[in-house]
């Protein structure tokens, strides 16, 4: 089982005028290939300021990152961009599909910036749709979609390209139950069936029982840890509300 | 920014442009121009040099004084590449990428040794937790077959605990965090409670027990204010003499609760005493007399100072009395009505 | 009354010393062995109160106290090496009625020991000694004897509750120092021999003659 991603004692300030916040007190995890993680969190654990220092977007004040080995804190500004480009895939809240272009356009982009030939595109735009069940809607535009279906598109924009780390930051945010349930199914088959190692942070019980473990951040640092082992989707998710449940008490017995 | 240095700095600058109006006069006089329109050129050179480099002089100051503004008013000084601008000037971008590496290493470090103190530390607390099991063991069985011989054991066993305690307390008096509860608690019964912990010290030393009850209550913490009170009955013991007498008694004076540990033994030399809670302090007595180690005091002092518990010793031939004084809260004593 | 004290702690050693000093106090006890099904066990013994310790093999203390909680209400010693505040506000939160920390004093668990059982079965208590005809009473702190009492001071009334206690066993003065010590009276040798001497003084102004006995450098036996 490969490390693809390893957290190493990261701490995060932010500062401006006159005061320094702490924002990443110390996390330190790793996730392996093809695992499921889904982070958790109240606003202001730390959760998005993670994501975004593990998606190269900011940088850490402490410890290092490495993505399959490769210390991301050390790339050059310069390489960042294209590191990125290769090596992660993203699922937005707001689906972040661009309007001027059709469905079938938007998940080739992802290949075209990375200078894969024109003749390889289209098989593989074309295999993706079907494996995610957008085929249908390849050839329409983003605002004759539902928001599920277009959620689906940023999944197939976001693992065409094969990364290794796919991160979601609150993909269901934007959508209705039956979408959301949708989409957690197609994110868990991309998972199991396409090998995708997804990396989700959500404040959604429901969505992070499609998960196969759960990190629970709080104050900077990670709170608990749950597995879902052998459970069931449901059990899984009575237990993701004991913690939540625990930590809004403040009693520092868990589990 | 040091005037004279960046003026110092630009010398080249202006040589080279003194250099270049030189050759442009030269210039200008060869190709047929007068005096007059050349001195024109000059000047107004002169004077946009000037103002330039003044105006960005006073810009530059401005901001880089502001940028040490910052840094002197932040505490954590070396958290000072998370506060500062990207800055816009290729050299003071290289400048700032260093500053940053550095401060990331030095966290890093940080974070490391206090990672490590933190284990060590939780590795105490627990030995300590589990410690405590063979010395209940111990003293139980003690306890059920009473024998002289068992009494030494129960005393070198008390000896025990009280280490076992100062460990504790040594590693909790180091935490920034706050790790006591605070409760209206009655002061004579912690001081019953620090007197069994001590019983086979005191009866073997044939210490004479003094307390003037009272019902005065205080808010402190039960389980800290037991453990100073062991750390200066032990003190007492270890400096008395041949009739040791210990006596306990309080006061009230003003707004403050006072509790009186006062023994009539060796006395503390004047010297010594502005000393005794120094860390490792262990003063002419404790040299010639036991092994000290010199913490005792020092604890009790770190601790009182985070309960807000006064403590003061006063000393003479006759003996020692140690003070420890409480602020009586008027205020949660009104709401209770 | 025939007071049941259920032991739960997991250290052997512990457990069978403790079991000695509450019997030799005249309490009846069982001790948990096999900690897998404590509350059922717990169930099916019903005692009068019960020791638990915190830090046990499967369930914690704190568990197995509020299962307790759910058909007895008997009081609950927490006895246990966890000394942080959090430990403390759970015990009494979960149902606990005290909290005592390791190394205890036997003394202060007696007499908490003592405390709750009459707090919570208030007329079973024996405020009587008797011994050879002669009365000791608690409440009043008097002793009597054919009809003839006299008052005693709170010294001479513990020295006597142990003799009475130890009655026809010989309880040497070190005995004796240690159990006025543990309920905090703090006398000295000196003091003791006083004391015994003027209960000797008031027993025989009451006809009693003879009934403390001096046993030649070993003690003292009713």
């Amino acid at each position: 089982m490969k490390e693809i991603l390893k957290l190493d004692h990261i701490q995060k300030f932010y500062g401006n005028e006159g005061n320094v916040t702490k924002a990443i007190q110390d996390i330190d995890f790793s996730v392996q290939e093809g695992e499921f993680l889904g982070i958790m969190g109240a606003s202001g654990s730390g959760k998005t300021t993670m994501l975004n220092c593990i998606s190269t977007i900011d940088t850490v004040s402490a410890g290092h990152i490495y993505l399959d080995g490769t210390d991301v804190t050390e790339i050059k500004e310069k390489a960042i961009a294209k590191f990125r480009r290769e090596n992660l895939g993203f699922i937005f809240q707001d689906f972040n599909l661009l309007d001027t272009l059709t469905i079938r356009e938007n998940i080739a982009l992802a290949l075209t910036i990375n200078h894969i030939p024109v003749g390889e595109i289209e098989p593989r735009v074309e295999e993706i749709a079907k494996s995610l069940n957008i085929a249908d809607i390849l050839d329409k535009y983003p605002y004759q979609v539902s928001g599920g279906q277009k959620q689906r598109c940023a999944c197939a924009r976001a693992i065409i390209n094969h990364p290794k780390l796919i991160l979601a930051d609150e993909p269901t945010g934007a959508l209705d139950s039956h979408s959301s349930q949708m989409l957690l199914s197609t994110m868990q088959s991309m998972n199991e069936n396409l090998g995708a190692t997804i990396l989700m942070v959500t404040h959604d019980a429901f969505s992070a029982s499609y998960a196969n473990r759960i990190l629970f951040l709080r104050d900077g640092v990670i709170f608990t840890e749950i597995l879902k082992g052998r459970d069931t989707r449901k059990v899984f998710f009575d237990k993701i509300l004991n913690v939540l449940t625990m930590m809004g008490g403040g009693i520092s017995d868990v589990l | 920014m040091n005037g004279k240095q960046y003026w110092k700095d630009k010398i080249p600058l202006f040589l080279i442009n003194i250099v270049c109006m030189v050759l442009l006069s030269v210039f200008l006089l060869f190709v047929g121009n007068n005096a007059d329109s050349i001195a024109v050129i000059l000047i107004i050179w002169t004077m946009l040099l000037a103002g330039v480099l003044t105006f960005t002089y006073h810009q530059r100051k401005r901001r880089l004084n502001k940028l040490v503004k910052m840094a002197e008013g932040l505490e954590e000084k070396y958290l000072l590449s998370e506060m500062l601008p990207e800055p816009e000037h290729a050299e003071e971008q290289v400048y700032f990428q260093l500053l940053k590496m550095a401060s990331k290493s030095m966290l890093e470090q940080i974070g490391t040794v206090a990672r490590e103190r933190q284990e060590y530390r939780e590795y105490i607390e627990q030995w300590i937790h589990e410690i405590k099991t063979p010395i209940t063991a111990m003293k139980l069985l003690c306890e059920n077959h009473k024998e002289p011989f068992t009494r030494e054991m129960m005393r070198e066993l008390e000896k025990t605990n009280r280490f076992t305690e100062q460990a504790l307390y040594y590693a909790r008096s180091e935490y920034t965090e706050k790790d006591y509860s605070v409760q209206e608690i009655r002061l004579f019964d912690v001081v019953h409670q620090a007197i069994a912990d001590n019983k086979y010290l005191l009866l073997q030393n044939q210490v004479a027990l003094e307390t003037e009850e009272s019902e005065l209550t205080v808010y402190s913490d039960d389980k800290w204010l037991r453990f100073i009170l062991d750390q200066l009955i032990v003190n007492a013991v270890k400096y008395s003499r041949e009739h040791p007498v210990l006596h306990f008694y309080t006061k009230v004076q003003g707004d403050q609760i006072f509790l009186f540990v006062e023994d009539h033994g060796i006395g503390i030399c004047a010297n010594d005493l502005p000393r005794i809670f120094e860390k490792g302090f262990t003063g002419k007595n404790g040299r010639i007399r036991q092994n000290a180690t010199g913490i005792g005091l020092y604890l009790c002092k770190r601790l009182c100072d985070k309960l807000g518990i006064g403590i003061a010793a006063q000393s003479g031939e006759t003996g020692t009395t140690m003070i420890l004084s409480f602020q009586i809260n008027h205020f949660i004593h009104q709401v209770q009505g | 009354m025939n007071t049941e004290i259920l032991i739960i702690e997991d250290d052997p050693v512990i457990r069978k010393e403790l079991q000695t000093v509450l019997e030799g106090n005249k309490y009846h006890t069982s001790a948990i062995e096999d900690f897998s099904d404590v509350t059922e066990q717990v169930r099916k013994i019903n005692p009068h109160l019960i020791l638990l310790d915190i830090k046990l093999p499967q369930e914690n203390g704190f568990t197995i106290c509020s299962g307790i909680r759910s058909f007895s209400q008997a009081p609950i010693i927490f006895v246990t090496s966890c000394n942080t505040d959090m430990d403390e506000l759970n015990s009494i939160m979960l149902g606990g009625d005290a909290f005592i920390t390791k190394p205890y004093h036997t003394a202060i668990l007696l007499a908490k020991i003592a405390s709750l059982l009459k707090r919570a079965y208030p007329d079973t208590q024996s405020r009587h000694l008797t011994y050879q005809g002669v009365s000791l009473s608690l409440e009043t702190g008097t002793i009597e004897a054919e009809g003839k009492q006299t008052e005693l001071t709170k010294n001479e009334l513990k020295i006597m509750y142990y003799l009475f206690e130890h009655a026809g066993t010989i309880c040497t003065r070190a005995d004796l120092i240690e159990y006025l010590w543990d309920n905090q009276l703090y006398v000295d040798d000196n003091a003791l021999s006083v004391n015994i001497g003027r209960i000797r003084e008031k027993l025989s102004k009451i006809g009693v003659k003879d009934f403390i006995k001096t046993k030649h450098r070993q003690g003292y036996t009713l």
